[in-house]
Protein backbone atom coordinates (compact mmCIF):
# COMPACT_ATOMS: atom_id res chain seq x y z
CA UNK A 1 0.00 0.00 0.00
CA UNK A 2 1.78 3.14 -0.87
CA UNK A 3 1.88 5.68 1.32
CA UNK A 4 -0.46 8.70 0.96
CA UNK A 5 -0.56 11.86 2.70
CA UNK A 6 -3.42 13.24 4.30
CA UNK A 7 -4.86 15.88 2.80
CA UNK A 8 -5.98 17.50 5.61
CA UNK A 9 -8.97 19.79 3.80
CA UNK A 10 -10.85 19.99 6.83
CA UNK A 11 -7.99 22.47 8.13
CA UNK A 12 -7.55 24.47 5.58
CA UNK A 13 -10.80 24.82 3.56
CA UNK A 14 -13.12 23.20 6.56
CA UNK A 15 -14.29 24.05 9.81
CA UNK A 16 -10.62 24.32 11.22
CA UNK A 17 -9.51 26.06 8.30
CA UNK A 18 -11.19 29.76 6.33
CA UNK A 19 -14.48 27.52 5.94
CA UNK A 20 -14.21 28.19 1.83
CA UNK A 21 -15.06 24.66 1.11
CA UNK A 22 -18.00 24.49 -1.22
CA UNK A 23 -19.13 21.00 -0.10
CA UNK A 24 -19.22 22.62 3.45
CA UNK A 25 -22.72 24.24 3.11
CA UNK A 26 -24.30 20.95 2.31
CA UNK A 27 -22.75 18.94 4.83
CA UNK A 28 -22.93 21.26 7.54
CA UNK A 29 -19.45 20.17 9.74
CA UNK A 30 -16.61 18.34 8.42
CA UNK A 31 -17.75 15.87 10.34
CA UNK A 32 -20.40 14.52 7.82
CA UNK A 33 -17.97 14.99 4.77
CA UNK A 34 -16.66 11.56 3.26
CA UNK A 35 -13.61 12.89 2.66
CA UNK A 36 -13.31 13.74 6.38
CA UNK A 37 -14.54 9.63 6.90
CA UNK A 38 -11.79 8.50 4.57
CA UNK A 39 -9.42 10.40 6.11
CA UNK A 40 -9.99 9.21 9.62
CA UNK A 41 -9.85 5.34 7.83
CA UNK A 42 -6.67 6.02 6.75
CA UNK A 43 -5.34 6.30 10.40
CA UNK A 44 -5.66 2.90 10.84
CA UNK A 45 -4.17 1.92 7.73
CA UNK A 46 -0.82 1.99 10.35
CA UNK A 47 1.12 -0.77 12.17
CA UNK A 48 -0.49 -1.61 15.33
CA UNK A 49 0.84 -0.04 18.35
CA UNK A 50 3.17 -2.25 20.64
CA UNK A 51 1.56 -5.08 22.87
CA UNK A 52 -1.78 -4.19 21.26
CA UNK A 53 -2.16 -7.41 19.29
CA UNK A 54 -0.64 -9.30 22.58
CA UNK A 55 -3.34 -8.33 23.98
CA UNK A 56 -5.75 -9.18 22.10
CA UNK A 57 -4.83 -12.38 21.31
CA UNK A 58 -4.59 -12.73 25.68
CA UNK A 59 -8.56 -11.33 25.47
CA UNK A 60 -10.08 -13.22 23.04
CA UNK A 61 -8.69 -16.53 24.26
CA UNK A 62 -10.54 -15.97 26.97
CA UNK A 63 -13.50 -13.89 26.52
CA UNK A 64 -16.07 -16.53 25.96
CA UNK A 65 -16.37 -17.58 29.56
CA UNK A 66 -16.45 -13.85 30.88
CA UNK A 67 -19.56 -12.97 28.50
CA UNK A 68 -21.38 -16.47 28.49
CA UNK A 69 -24.52 -16.66 30.45
CA UNK A 70 -27.26 -13.54 31.23
CA UNK A 71 -30.64 -14.39 30.41
CA UNK A 72 -32.78 -13.14 32.52
CA UNK A 73 -32.78 -9.61 34.43
CA UNK A 74 -34.36 -8.29 37.51
CA UNK A 75 -35.48 -5.18 38.89
CA UNK A 76 -33.44 -4.59 42.57
CA UNK A 77 -35.38 -2.50 44.96
CA UNK A 78 -35.29 -2.29 48.93
CA UNK A 79 -37.88 -2.41 51.24
CA UNK A 80 -37.26 -1.55 55.08
CA UNK A 81 -33.97 -3.05 55.43
CA UNK A 82 -34.44 -5.91 53.14
CA UNK A 83 -33.00 -5.77 49.29
CA UNK A 84 -35.57 -7.68 47.01
CA UNK A 85 -35.44 -8.37 43.04
CA UNK A 86 -38.53 -8.55 40.71
CA UNK A 87 -38.52 -9.46 36.75
CA UNK A 88 -37.71 -6.74 34.77
CA UNK A 89 -40.07 -8.16 32.11
CA UNK A 90 -42.92 -7.02 34.34
CA UNK A 91 -41.61 -3.45 35.63
CA UNK A 92 -43.22 -1.06 33.02
CA UNK A 93 -41.65 2.05 34.76
CA UNK A 94 -40.29 3.62 38.29
CA UNK A 95 -41.78 6.86 39.23
CA UNK A 96 -41.66 9.13 41.68
CA UNK A 97 -43.67 8.76 45.24
CA UNK A 98 -46.85 10.31 44.46
CA UNK A 99 -50.03 10.69 46.88
CA UNK A 100 -52.05 7.13 46.89
CA UNK A 101 -56.16 7.99 47.24
CA UNK A 102 -58.05 5.59 49.03
CA UNK A 103 -60.74 3.18 47.58
CA UNK A 104 -63.93 3.88 50.11
CA UNK A 105 -65.01 1.04 52.05
CA UNK A 106 -62.15 -1.45 49.54
CA UNK A 107 -58.82 0.18 51.16
CA UNK A 108 -56.90 -2.41 53.21
CA UNK A 109 -53.26 -2.85 54.25
CA UNK A 110 -52.71 -4.77 51.27
CA UNK A 111 -54.61 -2.58 48.67
CA UNK A 112 -53.36 1.09 49.22
CA UNK A 113 -55.65 3.07 46.84
CA UNK A 114 -55.22 4.45 43.85
CA UNK A 115 -52.63 5.91 42.26
CA UNK A 116 -52.10 8.36 39.03
CA UNK A 117 -49.35 7.68 36.59
CA UNK A 118 -49.22 9.36 33.51
CA UNK A 119 -53.25 9.73 33.97
CA UNK A 120 -53.84 6.47 34.08
CA UNK A 121 -55.38 5.36 37.63
CA UNK A 122 -53.34 2.56 39.04
CA UNK A 123 -54.29 -0.26 41.98
CA UNK A 124 -51.56 0.78 44.42
CA UNK A 125 -50.55 -2.33 46.24
CA UNK A 126 -48.00 -2.41 49.59
CA UNK A 127 -45.71 -5.15 48.64
CA UNK A 128 -44.46 -4.60 52.34
CA UNK A 129 -47.32 -5.77 53.87
CA UNK A 130 -47.96 -8.80 51.44
CA UNK A 131 -44.35 -10.17 52.28
CA UNK A 132 -44.32 -9.15 56.03
CA UNK A 133 -41.68 -6.80 55.82
CA UNK A 134 -41.10 -3.34 58.01
CA UNK A 135 -41.11 -0.57 56.04
CA UNK A 136 -39.72 2.58 56.05
CA UNK A 137 -37.25 2.47 59.05
CA UNK A 138 -35.51 5.24 57.67
CA UNK A 139 -32.62 4.56 60.01
CA UNK A 140 -30.35 3.21 58.47
CA UNK A 141 -30.27 4.17 54.87
CA UNK A 142 -31.72 7.27 52.94
CA UNK A 143 -34.73 6.94 51.81
CA UNK A 144 -35.55 7.41 47.79
CA UNK A 145 -39.05 6.12 47.99
CA UNK A 146 -40.34 5.20 44.12
CA UNK A 147 -43.42 3.86 43.06
CA UNK A 148 -42.77 0.88 40.90
CA UNK A 149 -45.14 0.47 38.03
CA UNK A 150 -45.42 -2.86 37.08
CA UNK A 151 -47.71 -5.01 34.58
CA UNK A 152 -48.32 -8.73 33.51
CA UNK A 153 -51.03 -9.96 31.71
CA UNK A 154 -52.76 -6.44 31.20
CA UNK A 155 -53.00 -6.34 34.68
CA UNK A 156 -51.17 -3.28 35.47
CA UNK A 157 -50.68 -2.14 39.56
CA UNK A 158 -47.94 0.29 41.29
CA UNK A 159 -46.10 -0.59 44.63
CA UNK A 160 -44.24 1.52 46.61
CA UNK A 161 -40.45 1.09 47.61
CA UNK A 162 -37.86 2.56 49.64
CA UNK A 163 -35.59 2.33 47.29
CA UNK A 164 -34.50 1.09 43.75
CA UNK A 165 -30.85 0.15 42.61
CA UNK A 166 -31.59 -0.93 39.35
CA UNK A 167 -31.27 -3.68 37.32
CA UNK A 168 -29.20 -6.78 37.68
CA UNK A 169 -28.73 -9.17 34.82
CA UNK A 170 -28.35 -12.47 35.83
CA UNK A 171 -28.10 -16.27 34.26
CA UNK A 172 -30.98 -18.70 35.65
CA UNK A 173 -28.50 -21.61 36.90
CA UNK A 174 -27.01 -19.03 39.00
CA UNK A 175 -30.12 -18.66 41.47
CA UNK A 176 -29.67 -20.35 44.37
CA UNK A 177 -32.61 -21.99 46.59
CA UNK A 178 -34.11 -20.14 49.57
CA UNK A 179 -32.65 -20.82 52.60
CA UNK A 180 -36.29 -21.77 54.52
CA UNK A 181 -34.84 -19.70 58.50
CA UNK A 182 -36.06 -16.71 57.32
CA UNK A 183 -38.75 -15.30 59.24
CA UNK A 184 -40.96 -13.30 57.08
CA UNK A 185 -42.99 -14.42 54.26
CA UNK A 186 -40.58 -13.50 51.83
CA UNK A 187 -39.67 -17.18 51.08
CA UNK A 188 -43.06 -17.83 50.11
CA UNK A 189 -43.03 -15.35 47.40
CA UNK A 190 -39.37 -15.90 46.32
CA UNK A 191 -38.02 -18.34 43.29
CA UNK A 192 -34.83 -18.16 44.58
CA UNK A 193 -32.11 -16.03 45.75
CA UNK A 194 -29.28 -13.88 43.81
CA UNK A 195 -26.43 -12.47 44.68
CA UNK A 196 -25.66 -8.83 43.64
CA UNK A 197 -22.78 -7.17 44.70
CA UNK A 198 -22.05 -9.67 47.56
CA UNK A 199 -25.67 -9.60 48.95
CA UNK A 200 -28.00 -11.99 48.92
CA UNK A 201 -31.49 -11.01 47.62
CA UNK A 202 -34.61 -12.72 47.58
CA UNK A 203 -35.94 -12.83 43.83
CA UNK A 204 -39.19 -12.57 43.88
CA UNK A 205 -41.78 -14.85 41.71
CA UNK A 206 -43.33 -12.17 40.26
CA UNK A 207 -46.64 -15.16 39.43
CA UNK A 208 -46.91 -15.76 42.88
CA UNK A 209 -47.09 -12.17 43.64
CA UNK A 210 -49.62 -11.29 40.89
CA UNK A 211 -51.94 -13.82 42.02
CA UNK A 212 -51.61 -13.25 45.66
CA UNK A 213 -52.39 -9.39 44.86
CA UNK A 214 -55.23 -9.87 42.17
CA UNK A 215 -56.81 -12.32 45.18
CA UNK A 216 -57.33 -8.93 47.13
CA UNK A 217 -59.49 -7.93 45.22
CA UNK A 218 -61.63 -10.32 44.40
CA UNK B 1 -29.22 -6.13 3.55
CA UNK B 2 -26.29 -5.01 5.11
CA UNK B 3 -22.93 -6.04 4.09
CA UNK B 4 -19.32 -5.59 5.85
CA UNK B 5 -16.90 -3.79 3.30
CA UNK B 6 -13.19 -4.95 3.29
CA UNK B 7 -10.40 -5.23 0.96
CA UNK B 8 -8.10 -8.28 -0.31
CA UNK B 9 -4.86 -7.51 -2.12
CA UNK B 10 -6.14 -4.10 -4.48
CA UNK B 11 -10.26 -4.86 -4.47
CA UNK B 12 -13.21 -4.31 -2.49
CA UNK B 13 -15.13 -7.18 -1.30
CA UNK B 14 -18.62 -7.33 0.44
CA UNK B 15 -19.58 -10.05 3.19
CA UNK B 16 -23.63 -10.72 3.86
CA UNK B 17 -23.23 -9.03 7.77
CA UNK B 18 -26.08 -11.93 8.55
CA UNK B 19 -22.76 -14.64 8.33
CA UNK B 20 -21.02 -12.58 10.67
CA UNK B 21 -20.46 -13.67 14.31
CA UNK B 22 -18.08 -10.38 15.21
CA UNK B 23 -15.58 -8.66 14.10
CA UNK B 24 -12.07 -8.84 16.21
CA UNK B 25 -8.68 -7.07 15.80
CA UNK B 26 -6.03 -9.07 14.46
CA UNK B 27 -4.14 -11.63 17.08
CA UNK B 28 -1.15 -13.48 17.17
CA UNK B 29 -1.57 -16.71 14.84
CA UNK B 30 -0.27 -20.47 15.09
CA UNK B 31 1.26 -21.16 11.78
CA UNK B 32 -0.07 -24.29 10.57
CA UNK B 33 3.24 -25.67 8.26
CA UNK B 34 2.39 -27.44 5.00
CA UNK B 35 -0.97 -25.85 5.03
CA UNK B 36 -1.85 -23.96 1.90
CA UNK B 37 -0.95 -20.02 1.83
CA UNK B 38 -4.25 -18.85 2.30
CA UNK B 39 -4.32 -20.28 5.62
CA UNK B 40 -3.03 -17.86 7.73
CA UNK B 41 -3.25 -20.05 10.58
CA UNK B 42 -5.43 -21.19 13.60
CA UNK B 43 -6.13 -18.35 16.49
CA UNK B 44 -6.89 -19.44 20.01
CA UNK B 45 -10.98 -17.45 20.03
CA UNK B 46 -12.30 -18.29 23.46
CA UNK B 47 -10.20 -21.59 23.83
CA UNK B 48 -11.18 -23.17 20.94
CA UNK B 49 -8.66 -23.43 17.50
CA UNK B 50 -10.28 -21.15 14.65
CA UNK B 51 -8.71 -21.82 11.12
CA UNK B 52 -7.86 -17.86 9.65
CA UNK B 53 -8.48 -17.34 6.40
CA UNK B 54 -5.92 -15.17 4.58
CA UNK B 55 -8.62 -13.48 1.70
CA UNK B 56 -5.42 -11.60 0.78
CA UNK B 57 -3.54 -14.59 -0.37
CA UNK B 58 -6.61 -16.08 -1.53
CA UNK B 59 -7.69 -13.27 -3.60
CA UNK B 60 -4.91 -12.04 -4.99
CA UNK B 61 -1.90 -13.84 -3.77
CA UNK B 62 -0.59 -10.95 -1.67
CA UNK B 63 -1.02 -11.47 1.74
CA UNK B 64 -2.73 -8.78 4.21
CA UNK B 65 -0.58 -6.51 5.70
CA UNK B 66 -0.78 -6.44 9.52
CA UNK B 67 -2.50 -2.85 10.30
CA UNK B 68 -4.78 -1.81 12.96
CA UNK B 69 -7.58 -1.60 10.38
CA UNK B 70 -7.03 -5.28 9.22
CA UNK B 71 -9.50 -7.53 11.01
CA UNK B 72 -10.54 -10.96 11.28
CA UNK B 73 -13.93 -11.03 10.09
CA UNK B 74 -15.75 -14.24 12.09
CA UNK B 75 -17.94 -16.04 10.18
CA UNK B 76 -20.30 -18.95 10.57
CA UNK B 77 -19.40 -21.41 8.20
CA UNK B 78 -21.30 -24.33 6.95
CA UNK B 79 -19.19 -27.15 6.54
CA UNK B 80 -19.68 -30.41 4.06
CA UNK B 81 -21.74 -32.27 6.12
CA UNK B 82 -24.10 -29.41 7.11
CA UNK B 83 -22.31 -28.60 10.34
CA UNK B 84 -21.71 -25.15 12.02
CA UNK B 85 -18.38 -23.91 12.37
CA UNK B 86 -16.62 -20.44 12.97
CA UNK B 87 -14.29 -19.75 10.60
CA UNK B 88 -12.06 -16.64 10.95
CA UNK B 89 -11.10 -13.96 7.30
CA UNK B 90 -8.41 -12.23 7.51
CA UNK B 91 -8.78 -8.95 5.62
CA UNK B 92 -7.43 -5.57 5.48
CA UNK B 93 -9.41 -2.39 5.81
CA UNK B 94 -12.79 -3.74 7.77
CA UNK B 95 -13.94 -0.59 8.72
CA UNK B 96 -17.33 -0.45 6.74
CA UNK B 97 -20.55 -1.56 6.43
CA UNK B 98 -22.86 -0.71 3.70
CA UNK B 99 -26.56 -1.34 2.64
CA UNK B 100 -27.41 -2.94 -0.73
CA UNK B 101 -30.43 -4.93 -2.22
CA UNK B 102 -29.76 -7.92 -3.65
CA UNK B 103 -30.53 -7.22 -6.90
CA UNK B 104 -27.20 -4.83 -6.82
CA UNK B 105 -25.09 -7.47 -7.57
CA UNK B 106 -26.30 -8.18 -10.95
CA UNK B 107 -22.49 -8.49 -12.80
CA UNK B 108 -21.72 -12.06 -13.29
CA UNK B 109 -18.82 -13.38 -11.40
CA UNK B 110 -15.62 -12.50 -12.69
CA UNK B 111 -12.78 -15.07 -11.86
CA UNK B 112 -11.56 -18.57 -12.78
CA UNK B 113 -12.21 -22.21 -11.73
CA UNK B 114 -9.59 -21.45 -8.75
CA UNK B 115 -11.60 -18.61 -7.13
CA UNK B 116 -15.07 -20.14 -6.45
CA UNK B 117 -15.45 -18.17 -3.07
CA UNK B 118 -16.01 -14.96 -5.16
CA UNK B 119 -19.48 -13.99 -6.31
CA UNK B 120 -21.60 -11.58 -8.33
CA UNK B 121 -20.76 -7.69 -8.27
CA UNK B 122 -21.83 -4.45 -7.61
CA UNK B 123 -21.13 -1.06 -9.23
CA UNK B 124 -20.09 1.09 -6.08
CA UNK B 125 -18.86 4.80 -6.30
CA UNK B 126 -15.71 4.05 -6.47
CA UNK B 127 -15.17 1.06 -8.10
CA UNK B 128 -16.26 -2.43 -7.39
CA UNK B 129 -17.36 -4.52 -4.61
CA UNK B 130 -17.56 -7.89 -5.32
CA UNK B 131 -19.13 -10.61 -2.66
CA UNK B 132 -17.72 -13.32 -1.00
CA UNK B 133 -19.63 -16.46 -0.58
CA UNK B 134 -18.50 -17.59 2.69
CA UNK B 135 -19.65 -21.56 2.28
CA UNK B 136 -16.77 -21.93 -0.85
CA UNK B 137 -14.12 -20.44 0.97
CA UNK B 138 -12.14 -23.47 2.49
CA UNK B 139 -11.72 -26.28 -0.29
CA UNK B 140 -13.30 -29.51 0.23
CA UNK B 141 -10.09 -31.77 0.83
CA UNK B 142 -9.03 -28.87 3.81
CA UNK B 143 -11.46 -28.96 5.74
CA UNK B 144 -11.53 -32.40 7.31
CA UNK B 145 -7.48 -30.70 8.06
CA UNK B 146 -8.58 -27.46 9.71
CA UNK B 147 -11.95 -28.45 11.02
CA UNK B 148 -11.14 -31.60 13.22
CA UNK B 149 -12.81 -32.78 16.66
CA UNK B 150 -13.77 -29.48 18.45
CA UNK B 151 -18.26 -30.00 18.05
CA UNK B 152 -20.51 -27.35 19.40
CA UNK B 153 -17.92 -24.51 19.05
CA UNK B 154 -19.26 -21.21 19.78
CA UNK B 155 -21.71 -20.08 17.36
Amino acid sequence: MSKTLIQDCWNRIGVQGDKSCPELPQHIHCRNCPVFERGAHTLLDRPSPKGYVEEWTQILARAKEAEVGFTDSAMVFRIGAEWLAIGARICVEIVSMRPVRRVPHRSSRMLMGLASVRGELLLCFSLAHLLGLESSTGHESPMRPRLVVARKDRFGMAFPVDEVMGLHRYHRDSVCATPATVAHAVPQFTRGMLTVDGRKIGLLDDELVFHALAKVLA
Amino acid sequence: MLFVVFKAGEARYALEARQVVEVIPLVTLRKCPGAPGAIAGLMNYGGAGVPVVDLGSLTGGMPSIPYLSTRIIVTHYVGGEGRQRVLGLLAESVTNTVERKETDFCQGRVGGAGSLCLGKLAVDGAGFIQRIVAANLVPKELEAMLFTEPEGMAS
